[in-house]
């Protein structure tokens, strides 16, 4: 059964189709939560946010419009912003120091593992980890990021330039380690 | 060009990245949850069937008080049939008395002349037309007796407004206002004898009288409405060993807190147990407002990106432009006031005491718990600040709808207003041990004192 018959199906309210839908997708719907956040436990829970909305919704979802995961995505990224708006306390007011522009050899990239980035991502203070989500990730313009995280385009943008020059800086090390390791 | 590569490394490897996961688990999860939630709108169920249920109580009981028993110590008008206790052969020759007796008594109300005069002269007529059967002459005379809430009394008992005497203290409790409505409906006539006889139930010794005046509340129903005016306090505690964080910032937004208030309506039903003890619930819905003032200010470097910093001109006559990024000190400040609600819908279940005092004054007290529902809304932030960029206040608290569960002291003083009335004020003390959810990292527990008034009506029993 491929992802639009299941899809159907869950319209239907079948539980057999929803567990299986749940199953194909769950896994991939977890690595966007946890790039959201670093906290491995709310993850967990928004990945249940995210399935909640999903089985309340899906029959506003039109197969004309798009494919089913990239409208899934969506929903995703807007109910885990939302829940993370409801959930904050101080925001966080980033008192960081210049960060120098760093080099990584292209080499050195491709012996970065998926965890080893997402942990990378997931060291990064919120305000650029969202905006750097939302821009490489969800493919969002600065405006529609500025539209949603309630700040500016040049905001937008300057966070999402700290956000790749703290990233290499986190990989920086990494990428040293991983080239020690490389047999000769 | 580098970072290109490092975006496209990111979306090569993450974007279809599946993360370890334990699919059946979290699938139980999620069912639980899902479980949970239809609980949750079953429960909402349960709260529209029990508001159902009061209102068609309250319904039923209304329906009943209309046709209640005669009250003797009342001073309404009676509506109701009276029912014939004595076989009596109605005259033939008395046709001119087409109305009925509406009889109206009362302790400590004057006495109407004109009508003991007419209900005098209706028997000696009555007298010299038919022979006046003696109790003891009628059949079952001695059984026959008549039960009005629980009183019985035997008819041998009954004095009959001819052989009363009017300065005695029975005759003063006679229905001296017996009045005859000549707009009463034209085919309730009644004889003379058994006017007589109805309007002789009335003339109960006066002890009688005393005794269920001070009995009256005894098994009544009540309705009210109540309103209460007051503050809050709130007390903010963290819930787990490891939020310094979150502890230090509950104790800032404890400070900052200004004013709160709640206000309070709520619709009362009661039941009188015997003559001082009484239960009552209901329905209340409370809004309670918060108001804090967060001022901060901060200073920092800000970074000006993408500044012109230098240019170089060579000595051939090329130059250069050094952009990067200028820092500037900046201080900011932000002032912000924000007002949050919360509504709280509760069901009070309380026992009560009440005391009479001298007069129409009463003591009233009570004492129980509150069972209800919270929801908080994020009230509207009116900030006055330079900052240039986006630059958030103090945060809201995380508040999710919730149930709670509490206990009231109250204690009043109750003035009857009539017979059917009654006023009471007073103030009211409200403890919630926690609003919030029970998994959050922090607790808020509430401790409220109003001032209370509010109006009470008797439905009957």
């Amino acid at each position: 059964m491929n992802l639009e018959q299941l899809v159907e199906k869950c319209k239907s309210q079948s539980s057999r189709a929803e567990k299986e839908l749940f199953f194909r997708l769950a896994p991939k719907v977890l690595t966007l939560c946890r790039r959201y956040t670093k906290d491995e436990a709310l993850a967990q829970d928004y990945l249940q946010e995210c399935f909640l909305t999903l089985f309340k919704n899906i029959k506003k979802y039109d197969a004309a419009k798009g494919p089913f995961e990239a409208w899934f995505y969506r929903l995703c990224t807007n109910r885990i912003l939302q829940s993370y708006r409801k959930s904050k306390r101080e925001p966080e007011i980033e008192f960081r120091a210049e960060v120098p522009e760093q080099s990584l050899p292209e080499e050195s990239l491709e012996a970065i593992s998926e965890e080893q980035l997402l942990a990378a991502i997931r060291q990064l203070p919120d305000g650029y980890r969202q905006v750097l989500n939302l821009a490489i990730f969800d493919g969002w313009t600065h405006k529609e990021i500025a539209n949603k995280l309630g700040i500016t385009e040049s905001t937008s943008r300057s966070q999402l330039a700290r956000a790749k020059r703290l990233l290499k800086q986190f990989l920086q090390p990494l990428t040293k380690k991983n080239y020690a390791k490389r047999p000769a | 060009m580098q970072k290109d590569r490092l975006e496209e490394k990111l979306r090569t490897s993450l974007s279809e990245y599946p993360s370890p996961l334990d699919l059946e688990g979290a699938w139980s999860k999620l069912e639980r949850t899902r479980n949970k939630e239809k609980k949750r709108r079953g429960v909402w169920f349960w709260w529209l069937g029990g508001a159902v249920a009061i209102l068609g109580i309250f319904l039923i009981t209304l329906s009943d008080s209309v046709e209640q028993e005669i009250d003797f110590t009342s001073n309404k008008l009676e509506k109701k049939e009276l029912t014939p206790l004595i076989q009596v052969e109605e005259p033939t020759n008395i046709t001119s008395r087409q109305s009925l007796v509406e009889v109206e008594t009362g302790k400590n109300l004057p006495i109407d002349n004109r009508a003991k005069e007419k209900v005098l002269n209706l028997v000696s007529e009555s007298d010299k037309q038919t022979k006046k059967p003696s109790p003891s002459s009628l059949p079952n005379s001695k059984s026959n007796t008549f039960n009005n809430r629980g009183m019985s009394t035997k008819l041998s008992d009954i004095k009959t407004p001819s052989v009363a005497d009017p300065s005695k203290e029975d005759a003063r409790v006679l229905p001296s206002t017996i009045r005859q409505s000549l707009s009463a409906l034209p085919s309730r006539a009644i004889s003379p004898l058994k006017e007589a006889a109805s309007v002789s139930l009335k003339g109960l010794p006066l002890e009688e009288v005393r005794f269920r005046r001070k009995n009256q509340g005894a098994g009544s129903w009540w309705i009210g409405f109540s309103g209460t005016l007051g503050s809050q306090q709130r007390r903010l505690e963290v819930n787990s060993s490891d939020n310094s964080d979150i502890e230090s910032w509950l104790n800032r937004r404890e400070a900052a807190e200004q004013e709160l208030e709640a206000y309070s309506f709520s619709f009362d039903i009661r039941k009188d147990f015997g003559s001082n003890w009484y239960f009552q619930t209901g329905l209340r819905h409370q809004l309670a407002f918060d108001r804090f003032v967060d001022q901060y200010e901060r200073t920092f470097d800000k970074v000006l990106e993408d500044q012109l910093t230098e240019i170089i001109q060579r000595a051939d006559g090329t130059t250069t432009e050094i952009r990067g990024d200028v820092t500037v000190e900046v201080t900011e400040s932000l002032s912000s006031t924000i007002y949050n609600t919360q509504n709280v819908t509760e069901l009070p279940l309380l026992v009560g005491y009440r005391q009479d005092l001298t007069g129409d004054f009463g003591l009233d007290l009570n004492l129980g718990v509150l069972y209800g529902f919270v929801q908080r809304t994020e009230g509207m932030v009116f900030s006055d600040s330079n900052a240039s960029g986006a630059y958030q206040s103090l945060g809201q608290l995380p508040y999710r709808p919730s149930n709670l569960w509490g206990a009231q002291l109250q204690a009043g003083i109750t003035y009857q207003l009539g017979e059917k009335w009654r006023c009471i004020g007073g103030f009211q003390t409200k403890y919630y041990p926690n609003t919030v959810q029970s998994n959050a990292d922090f607790r808020e527990g509430r401790l409220l004192f109003n001032a209370t008034i509010g109006m009470q009506f008797i439905l009957g029993q």
